[in-house]
């Protein structure tokens, strides 16, 4: 086994990171749909934090991965267009999940300073947080995103 | 090897890798939810339930 296939191992184990907290994440965000409490807002957000720190992982060893392979590999170069394409994908997804990261941190910051108020009973404005259709939109584009990734990946088209 | 294997991968296999990638990291991911809920959940039902994965098909949360 050479270098380069412990690369290439590393860049799988990160795709497979990435993609799996996304999924994780995604049912996290399914579940905060009806959390109408400051205590479940926050007991799901623990779950979805332990999904954010794993989805930063996987996007950054990815990503570092995938380069040092693209260096390393002599069938492919990093300006071959399927790799350009990858890359500013990575970049989109990535924007999207920092935007929708923050979004999502509303709701938490708003459950704490209910709890931090004595208030445990349901909140309609922590609902309409919880539900954020922004939130939703950037998981959803930098999901399709990742999928695309994947799929040029596979077919690498133009190599 | 992962040079080889690729080149001696037919193009109508590319789908059938596509399905089996997804499908994969959609298991892994449920997985990963399920072990982070249950080991979170500190007696919380709503945590218990959504780390059960009988309960994940019909009421998530």
């Amino acid at each position: 086994v050479s270098f380069e296939d412990w690369i290439f191992s590393l860049h799988l184990l990160m795709a497979a990171t990435l993609v799996g907290s996304l999924v994780m994440s995604w049912i996290v965000v399914v579940s905060l749909l009806s959390a109408h409490t400051p205590g479940a807002t926050l007991n799901l957000s623990r779950v979805g934090m332990v999904g954010t720190v794993t989805t930063v992982i996987g996007l950054v060893g990815a990503i570092a991965f995938g380069i040092w392979l693209a260096i390393l590999r002599d069938a492919f170069q990093v300006w071959d267009g399927w790799v350009i394409a990858a890359i500013v994908l990575w970049c989109v997804a990535a924007v999207a999940l920092w935007r929708s990261f923050v979004e999502y941190a509303k709701p938490v910051e708003k459950a704490r300073g209910l709890i931090a108020a004595g208030e445990t009973s349901p909140s309609a404005e922590l609902t309409a947080l919880n539900r954020s259709s922004t939130g939703l939109l950037l998981r959803a584009l930098a999901s399709a995103a990742i999928v695309l990734i994947v799929i040029d990946m596979i077919w690498k088209p133009g190599a | 090897v992962p040079d080889v294997l690729a080149a001696i991968r037919p193009d109508e296999q590319s789908f059938a890798l596509l399905l089996h990638l997804v499908g994969a990291t959609v298991v892994f991911g449920a997985l990963l939810a399920s072990a982070t809920s249950i080991l979170l959940a500190r007696g919380d039902t709503r945590l218990l339930r959504l780390g059960s994965p009988c309960c994940w098909w019909g009421c998530p949360g």
